[in-house]
């Protein structure tokens, strides 16, 4: 098989009709590249994002049941009756 | 074979998980056979076709515009096709397909549209006409966009999911006109070069890269669909275990990875 063109400055003229191709060319390829790119890309931030949200989720869990247990050392057994829906399962629920 | 008494297949490709879990594993070479195709047949169309002998180089668009036409309305097909079976079946992986498809789809109108009109210019001396088939593929751009603007336009995911599905189903009606307006309101967009029931109207010469370019374009469909409904599945499941361990297995690889390179 042998290349259409002589040389490389006839390949970027095609006759005349070079801005025309290169320009289609370049802008399908650059969409495409977009679409194949952007979801990559995206695809690691989600994963960050979500590590980090469970990261602060088991911190906060940590940090609530710490709570619980300094007011329950602090306090009358009789109290924690009273706090029914407690910090530890408010932040379960919140996320 | 039980393929079709027993439906566990079924289940387990609607399944989000099931779908990451193996679609990680195709896509290495997804990606490499679709890169291979595209830069074969893009070198191919480009420098090794012969020019036309009434369009000159300018029908060398045709490697890229009729692929992209091809690709936006059988994306069109899959979003509708993804929706009913959302609809139907209440599958929540059919519709993140169908929400996933939009976007590409419109990428690919758009770029049917872009270099159709920029190969208008040296054929026709004209970027831009109100002709049928160039009226119909701005329809099909709305529609997608019309998808696209429907998901973000309710609170309840599924609410967004059943209305997209219905404007997905009700714009097919646009698909047939897309295909038979050449025919049926011939103006200035030549007739179809490929069809089913005939040898193609172009020497093999001109067609062989063609041909290469459609699967080249069919692959990348396949490969990008696949990517963003992987990021649609992590966006809707990111409260399940599965998602949170998976996110955590890959920030410690990636620590590791990190640490052996910073070492």
């Amino acid at each position: 098989m042998t290349m259409y063109f002589a040389n490389f400055d006839q390949l970027i003229a095609m006759g005349g009709h070079g801005v025309y191709v290169w320009s289609a060319f370049a802008v399908t390829v650059a969409a495409m590249l977009w679409l194949a790119v952007a979801p990559v890309i995206k695809h690691r931030a989600l994963l960050n994002d979500i590590q980090r949200d469970s990261q602060r989720n088991r911190q906060r869990q940590r940090d609530s049941q710490r709570q619980d247990q300094n007011q329950q050392a602090g306090q009358s057994a009789a109290v924690s009756n009273a706090t029914t829906d407690s910090p530890s399962n408010q932040s379960e629920e919140d996320f | 074979m039980n393929l079709f008494s027993d439906w566990t297949w079924f289940h387990r490709l609607g399944s989000p998980r099931w779908f990451y879990q193996n679609s990680g594993r195709w896509l290495p070479w997804l990606s490499v056979v679709t890169l291979v195709v595209l830069a074969t047949g893009l070198v191919w169309g480009l420098a090794f076709a012969p020019a036309d002998a009434k369009q000159g180089n300018s029908f060398r668009i045709i490697y890229i515009h009729v692929p992209a036409s091809f690709l936006a309305l059988a994306g069109y097909y899959i979003m509708a096709i993804a929706g009913a079976v959302g609809l139907i079946w209440k599958m929540k992986l059919s519709y993140m397909v169908m929400k996933s498809a939009a976007p590409i789809g419109a990428v690919l109108t758009f770029i049917a549209l872009f270099t159709g009109a920029v190969w208008g210019k040296p054929t026709w001396g004209t970027y831009w006409v109100w002709d049928a088939r160039i009226t119909s593929m701005l329809i099909l751009l709305f529609l997608y966009a019309g998808v696209m603007a429907l998901q973000y336009a309710y609170h309840s995911v599924d609410a967004a999911s059943k209305a997209g599905a219905i404007l997905a189903l009700v714009g097919t009606v646009n698909i047939p006109i897309i295909y038979k307006s050449v025919d049926w309101w011939y103006t200035l967009h030549q007739p179809a070069t490929i069809k089913l029931t005939s040898a193609p109207s172009m020497h093999p010469d001109m067609f062989q890269p063609l041909l290469v370019m459609i699967a080249g374009f069919y692959l990348f469909y396949a490969l990008v669909l696949i990517l963003q409904t992987r990021n649609e599945i992590l966006r809707r499941e990111r409260n399940t275990s599965w998602v949170r361990e998976l996110a955590a297995a890959k920030m410690t690889t990636n620590t590791i990875a990190n640490e052996a390179k910073s070492e």
